[in-house]
């Protein structure tokens, strides 16, 4: 068969086979030898891929951000939650559909554009000035290249490329201003009459029957939370190691090993004059040399003359011979065991260093300073306690993991096992727990499937340092529903405030009435009936009104041929009464630059938004996306 | 099959011979296919170039519209056109001019960039986009109806609620108030869950409603 082939293959098919045989390698060949086809896909994106690596990296990425940001309130259960990871997916799909985009418009980063953003990090400057071997260094320090470090910085530009477009290429017209200012500014004359439902309350009046009709028809709302009894173990050694005797060598001991955390060193002021052995002189010659200096100070020669003159220490010799404050250790053993054996203004005899030979003069003596043992006792005392709880925690827990693993269904044997109280508590909800049971994390494992149904005891569950609780449910109450005779009086005054309600609603309709038929002014009418009129003009900025009367003044129709409306707002305990007399609409003429700024804005901020959702649900809805939801564990 | 019936001369024999036919095809197949790869690879880098320089030049643009520098941008971004011909950028710099333009008071000018973007970005994304944005420019220079034709037929997927809001403001410059309030209300239907943007429109809408009166959507 291949020799039919090779028979075949003369010189116009070969060309055309060859040149067939070209085409992959054209389209496909040089793609693959240049990119890695990933073989762990969570999703796909038109033709771009989010890796189940990469998921997880930047999903990782995430969560430590947000316990960073968090702190003690990071809940990690909680955003580890399957519909929180499948959020942070679906972002990942945003990117990607935003980043395919651009680049299928073959929008770029330029070199100039990426140079210009780098230079502008306050991070990489100097005195307000780019420095380029900060930004070394910056990189350097937080383990990243520099290669790729600006590739990814060019990739997320790249993100906020369009949205930025979308952003920055918006308008909103003044004709567009104009007409929010008149709504946003617009004020309403108005008159108000507080209506209070309180004096229609009547719960005697409510009906057995109508509490019964209710109780049947919401019965959903009147259900007794699930309740459980446990049995607990609480390992607290902190607690367990209150009581302990110390003893009091041990601590002495800690004392002296830690000490300098308690104690500075005693330090002492010297100076000296340093006679150099080696090339110059002998040992013997610089010996004598320091016995005759010192035979020159002992018939008073200034010492500090003595050390510019002949001192080989030129830094202090250049000072009169002054070291400054020493502490054990600076200088070497030999000269230590002389300097801090002195007396203040004493001068030695020669003494030989690895140096040489020093004469050295005591001019003041600093003491120790800081807490003694007896005033850092204390303080040690809670270090070691808290050092034999860890200790004790950490053998007894894993006992306690052991035996819990071994027999997790009942709890009695362990605790005596382990020398600690078995305690019971219950029953009780979710709600009601108390104690070291209200703990979240308790009361999520006391009610999960595991411990819950299957009765088994709880893994130990940390609450707190060197603290942790076991828990096994011993007895479980469903959910079941309140009786009626519990119930009945919360029903019974929801029902009188109801028809309290209706009734007030009834009066003012009565009111309003009254003033239509031209019986009596709207003034009046409150008079005569001891309620009081406030006449106000009211702004969408009039807070004291209180959301639902504000919105209900401005929603209701305006004013035709300048006769009054007349409305009932409900307050939920009451009724607001209004009667709107005229309508002012904003003048935009009069608005200042401000508060014209603030209108455009805040007009463009939502549009612009919108408008970049648009964008992103647009690009969703024309690419093919797939999602591996089984892989998203 | 029919290999191991030659021998190994005979075998060398016949690919001379075959090489000797169509060698010379053989090669020109070869630097063909070579020629190919390395063609598309300098293409992309040339593509590359180009979308730097347009993206150099779009940056261009936005400082000088930044300084209010309507002047200086329209000649940027025609250099820009010069440059690199059709390119996205573009038509994104064109949209950021028509946008400052609007602003400044140069209806006329920025109505003839978003007439030519319509065109140039049409069946793309940022169709509706451009679409949305001439709509409200005619709105805002009292031609309603003109706007109002170039939001017919079929909402686009993603631009739902803005396209019946600026249906909304049209219909209620033209006094059709009861389809203003109905796309209104479409418009806040659509932004369920969307708390602030639903109140502004919904604010809006009240507010056409309230001063209308009367009306058969009261």
């Amino acid at each position: 068969m291949l020799q039919a082939i090779r028979d075949r293959v003369t010189g116009v098919v070969a060309f055309i086979i060859l040149g067939l045989l070209a085409v992959p390698f054209l389209f496909f060949g040089v793609d693959s030898y240049i990119r890695d086809v990933p073989q762990d896909v969570i999703a796909e994106v038109g033709d771009q891929t989010i890796t189940i690596t990469e998921f997880q990296t930047e999903f990782a990425r995430y969560r430590a951000q947000l316990r960073d940001q968090l702190g003690e309130n990071y809940n990690d259960i909680e955003v580890n939650r399957p519909e929180r990871r499948r959020e942070y997916l679906e972002q990942m799909i945003d990117q990607r559909l935003l980043a395919g985009y651009a680049q299928e418009l073959g929008l770029t980063i330029s070199p100039a554009t990426l140079l210009e953003v780098i230079r502008g990090v306050p991070a990489f400057q100097i005195n307000g000035r780019f420095d380029p071997e900060i930004y070394r260094q910056r990189l350097q320090a937080s383990g990243q290249s520099i290669q790729r470090f600006e590739q990814e910085l060019r990739r997320d530009l790249l993100l906020q490329e369009l949205p930025a477009a979308v952003s920055a290429s918006s308008f909103v017209s003044d004709a567009a201003v104009d007409d929010w200012l008149r709504i946003q500014q617009q004020a309403r004359e108005v008159a108000l009459l507080d209506i209070d439902s309180a004096s229609y309350r009547d719960p005697d009046a409510v009906t057995e029957e109508a509490i019964a009709t209710y109780y049947e028809e919401n019965s959903d709302q009147f259900m007794r939370p699930e309740e459980i009894a446990v049995e607990y173990i609480e390992l607290e050694t902190p607690a367990m190691v209150a009581d302990e005797e110390l003893d009091e060598d041990e601590l002495r001991d800690r004392y002296e090993a830690v000490k300098a955390r308690f104690m500075t060193a005693e330090e002492r002021r010297a100076a000296h004059i340093l006679i150099n052995v080696g090339d110059a002189r002998s040992e013997a010659e610089a010996e004598s040399l320091a016995t005759s200096v010192r035979e020159r100070l002992a018939a008073g020669e200034d010492f500090a003359t003595l050390a510019e003159e002949l001192s080989d220490d030129p830094v202090s010799a250049a000072d009169g011979g002054n070291l400054g404050w020493l502490e054990p250790g600076i200088i070497d053993d030999a000269f230590d065991e002389v300097l801090f054996s002195m007396a203040p203004g004493d001068i030695s005899d020669p003494v030989r260093s690895e140096f040489g030979w020093h004469l050295i003069r005591l001019d003041e003596v600093r003491e120790p300073r800081g807490q003694t043992f007896d005033e850092a006792r204390d303080q040690i005392a809670e270090e070691l306690r808290a050092e034999r709880a860890e200790d004790l925690y950490f053998e007894l827990s894993e006992r306690l993991i052991d035996l819990v693993y071994a027999d997790p269904t009942g709890l009695a044997a362990i605790a005596e096992d382990l020398g600690l109280e078995l305690r019971t508590a219950g029953p009780f909800s979710r709600f009601s727990a108390e104690g070291v049971l209200a703990d979240p994390a308790v009361l999520d494992a006391a009610f999960s499937d595991l411990v819950l149904i299957e009765r088994q005891a709880s893994e130990p569950i940390e609450v707190g340092d060197n603290h942790a609780v076991v828990v096994r449910v011993t007895e479980h109450r469903p959910s079941t529903p309140r009786e009626l005779a519990l119930v009945a009086d919360e029903i019974r005054q929801r029902l009188a405030g109801e028809a309290a309600q209706e009734a007030a609603r009834e009066y003012g309709e009565t009111l309003i009435e009254r003033v239509r038929s031209g019986e009596a002014t709207l003034a009046e009418v409150a008079e005569a009936e001891s309620l009081e009129l406030e006449e106000r003009t009211v702004t969408r900025r009039d807070f004291d009104l209180g959301g639902a009367v504000r919105e209900g003044i401005f929603r209701m129709l305006e004013p035709v041929d300048g006769e009054t409306r007349y409305e009932l707002i409900d307050r939920g305990q009451g009724w607001t009464l209004v009667a709107l007399r005229g309508v002012t609409p904003g003048d935009p003429a009069s608005a200042d630059d401000a508060q014209r700024t603030n209108a455009r804005q805040q007009l463009r901020f939502a549009w612009t938004g919108r408008e970049v959702q648009g964008l992103l649900a647009w690009l969703r809805a024309n690419t093919e996306i797939i999602v591996a939801d089984d892989r998203l564990e | 099959m029919a290999v191991e019936l030659y021998d190994e001369h005979e075998q060398s024999e016949r690919v001379r011979g075959w090489l000797r036919e169509n060698g010379a095809a053989l090669v020109v197949g070869v630097v063909l296919a070579l020629g190919g790869i390395f063609g598309f690879r300098q293409w992309e880098s040339y593509q590359e170039g180009q979308g730097a320089l347009a993206s150099d030049f779009y940056t261009a643009v936005q400082q000088e519209i930044e300084a209010d520098q309507l002047d200086a941008a329209r000649e940027q971004l025609q250099r820009m056109q010069e440059a690199v011909g059709d390119h996205a950028y573009v038509d994104l710099g064109t949209m950021l001019l028509a946008g400052a333009e609007v602003e400044a008071g140069e209806h006329e000018a920025a109505r003839d960039h978003y007439t030519a973007l319509l065109e140039r970005t049409a069946g793309t994304a940022l169709e509706p986009l451009v679409r949305l944005r001439l709509a409200r420019l005619e709105a805002a220079t009292g031609r309603a109806e003109a706007g109002l034709a170039l939001l017919q037929g079929e909402r686009p997927v993603g631009f739902e609620s803005l396209w019946l809001e600026a249906r909304g403001d049209l219909l209620a410059e033209l006094g059709r108030t009861d389809e203003a309030l109905a796309a209104y209300d479409e418009a806040v239907a659509q932004l369920e869950g969307e708390g602030n943007n639903a109140r502004q429109v919904q604010t809006k809408r009240d507010a056409l409603r309230s001063a209308a009166g009367e009306t058969e959507a009261s």
